[in-house]
């Protein structure tokens, strides 16, 4: 009984792994037509009012897209570039510049927009909850069109018994220290959204996804 | 009470493994580049760059290679630093690991000609 759990341990946790095996061509066929290698990542819309959240997300947002298998154009220069312009704010991007800038100067493949749509404290009597939420958009700078997009959004508990010991801890001293550990939702927000996101060319697996739905569908009519 | 230790073991290593399965070697760049952008001092510019000589190092020894970016961060650093000998081998780096980059490094790289 007891290896049998261990096994379906060991199996889940493997399972786990395997995440990085993605098959989302039919949702983003525009991801697979252009295939972008690189990816301009500018300064996030913010729709919150937490002011520093702009600036705190920037930090967690390289490492996902890199792992994902694409060149991110370094964030800090990005970033200083943006505010010599006197931009801050996404929002200003976007009105302002053509994506044809991009390729132009970066010779940037797309453009990634980020919208931080949540990112709040709730206390309760209790406990309360941590919320972070975001709205991510690939858009080419050939076409100007959407490659792909996608919303999420990640809450934790601190009222909940069952919780992590863990997620606890980390719960309180996000309360106790406000601003300073939403860094940690971040970087799992990100992971969350940008793995429904197709594989680029440095990651391993790149180009397998494609094939898979395929070598599932030859095993079903064998 | 054996078992659940095993468990927890086997739990660690499956966990670990997964931590390890990323392409790039990381370090603490993301915690370490937090820290610098909350509280932008000229300190914690050093300190970020130490961390960031500790990631170029730490990559090779693991044999795992350095994520896009690092070395160009590495060259603004210096550059502000007036190593500008040294942001140029770094912006070299970056662009012969990853030619995506080269566009924007050689408009720098002429910019920096142009101030000399």
């Amino acid at each position: 009984m007891m290896k049998v759990f261990i096994s379906l341990i060991l199996i889940c946790s493997l399972a786990a792994c395997n995440s990085t095996t993605r098959s989302t061509q039919p949702r983003f066929p525009k991801m697979y037509t252009e295939s972008p290698t690189s990816i301009l990542v500018v300064p996030a819309i913010n729709n919150t009012t937490a002011a520093d959240a702009t600036m705190l997300y920037a930090s967690t947002i390289t490492k996902p897209l890199s792992e994902a298998g694409y060149y991110v154009y370094s964030l800090p220069f990005v970033q200083t570039l943006f505010a010599n312009e006197g931009i801050i704010d996404g929002r200003q991007v976007k009105n302002k510049l053509s994506s044809k800038i991009y390729r132009d100067r970066f010779a940037a493949d797309s453009i990634l927009y980020v919208t931080i749509t949540q990112w709040d404290t709730n206390y309760y009597v209790v406990g309360g909850n941590v919320t972070v939420g975001a709205h991510f958009e690939l858009v080419s700078t050939y076409t100007n069109e959407t490659l792909w997009q996608y919303q999420d959004s990640i809450s934790y508990d601190t009222s909940s018994d069952d919780s992590d010991i863990l997620l606890v801890n980390l719960i309180s001293t996000a309360i106790e220290s406000a601003m300073t550990d939403y860094a940690p939702l971040a970087r799992d927000l990100n992971r969350q959204i940008i793995s429904t996101m197709p594989l680029g060319r440095y990651h391993p697996n790149y180009n397998k996804e494609q094939h898979q739905p395929s070598q599932n569908a030859l095993e079903l009519n064998n | 009470m054996k078992t659940s230790v095993g468990i927890i073991i086997l739990l660690t290593l499956a966990l670990g493994g997964c931590a390890s399965t990323d392409h790039y070697y990381w370090g603490n760049y993301e915690q370490s580049l937090y820290h610098y952008n909350k509280n932008p001092t000229t300190e914690n510019a050093a300190k970020h760059k130490r961390r960031l000589y500790a990631l170029l190092a730490q990559a090779q020894s693991y044999n795992k290679p350095v994520p896009p970016g690092i070395y160009f961060e590495l060259a603004l650093l210096e550059a502000k630093s007036d190593n500008s000998a040294v942001a140029i081998q770094f912006l070299n780096k970056e662009k012969s690991t990853f030619p995506e980059s080269a566009t924007l490094v050689n408009s720098i790289l002429s910019n920096m000609e142009n101030k000399k």
